[in-house]
């Protein structure tokens, strides 16, 4: 039992407690500011605070490795050792999945397209972005990175008005990197248990995205238009 | 009468079977094409749908095609109607021989007899 008894010395110890619980403390701070101001590099320092305790007291039950006697020790250093060598490259792998390989994935199996309707609408915002194809009659449109994808049931069901404001919404995703944002919430949802109880900020990005068509235009009719039809299918 | 393999419900659905109607006389239509020779009052998006449907089902065919600064479907049928009519009796006749075996084959024996 050196293992556990190592484990109760180094949480009982009242400096390093104190740094556990300012550490978890600065990252339910990060993750509230993220929730206020949207900028993902917040939920980044939140995960950095809220992981650096558990590596602490995983990397102490470590160090006591010459000291282990017992099954039950065994196991508890196991555990410890299966969590430090496996969460960073699961960590690793994860980030280069969403920001790397499945957007890349999303390009291939969508055709890229130059309309007439989008790039008036990329210069009138300023905006630098690619337009891609999805082969698929249903109402699909979204942006990740400085890409932005619609279905050919977008063009076939909407109008010329309702689909500048489609794209305009994407636009303001591509201009906010809502998808970046978006991955970031996720991927710390997946590795933080305290982000499990932040709700994401969806919501208010699709809001502010909608206002955005409606000011550009000058009406937010055409937004309602295709948000109604996307809602009929 | 001759009751056509399109009436039957089961099969498709009314709005299915008026699409079809519509795609074999006519060949190759978009969507908005086809809503415009429609005679009931529907929505473009739920002919979209149906087309889309069809297109699942295998009946019918569609290619991409560029117009106007975008892109659309245009559908066509992928068999013809004695062709399609011939592959749904040929699809109902082995799924009734599966389901009930020797006694279908014997039913369909005294009924063409009788004939």
């Amino acid at each position: 039992m050196a293992v556990l008894q190592n484990a109760g010395a180094f949480i009982i110890d009242p400096a390093r407690m104190l740094v556990i619980v300012a550490s978890i403390l600065v990252s339910v701070g990060f993750l509230m500011a993220w929730k206020k101001y949207d900028k993902p590099w917040l939920v980044y320092a939140h995960l950095v605070f809220v992981l650096s305790p558990l590596f602490s007291v995983l990397l102490s039950v470590n160090c006591s490795l010459g000291m282990v006697q017992g099954l039950m020790a065994w196991c508890s250093l196991a555990l410890a050792k299966a969590v430090l060598f496996v969460l960073p490259p699961m960590m690793a792998l994860s980030f280069v999945a969403g920001t790397v390989v499945i957007p890349k994935l999303y390009r291939r199996s969508a055709k890229r397209f130059v309309s007439s309707i989008f790039s008036r609408v990329c210069k009138k915002t300023g905006v630098a972005a690619e337009l891609f194809i999805i082969d698929s009659a249903r109402l699909v449109a979204y942006a990740t990175g400085k890409s932005v994808f619609i279905s050919v049931g977008m063009f076939e069901q909407l109008s010329s008005k309702e689909l500048e404001a489609v794209f305009l919404h994407e636009l303001y995703h591509v201009c906010a990197r809502s998808s970046w944002n978006k991955f970031s919430g996720a991927f710390v949802r997946m590795f933080s248990p305290v982000a499990w109880f932040a709700k994401g900020n969806v919501d208010v990005e699709e809001q502010k995205a909608d206002a955005f068509a409606a000011q550009v235009q000058g009406t937010a009719r055409f937004v309602k238009g295709a948000q109604e039809k996307m809602r009929r299918e | 009468m001759k009751e056509k393999v399109t009436d039957f419900e089961s099969l498709l659905s009314p709005l299915e079977r008026d699409v079809l109607c519509v795609l074999w006389p006519n060949r190759q239509l978009r969507v908005r094409e086809i809503h415009g020779k429609l005679k009931r009052k529907v929505a473009v998006s739920s002919v979209a749908v149906i087309c889309d449907r069809l297109h699942d089902k295998g009946i019918v065919a569609r290619k991409m095609e560029t117009a106007r600064g975008g892109v659309r479907y245009v559908y066509y049928p992928a068999q013809d109607e004695q062709t399609f009519e011939r592959t749904v009796i040929e699809k109902t006749v082995n799924k009734l021989i599966d389901a009930f075996g020797q006694t279908a084959v014997s039913y369909f024996n005294d009924r063409f007899m009788k004939r």
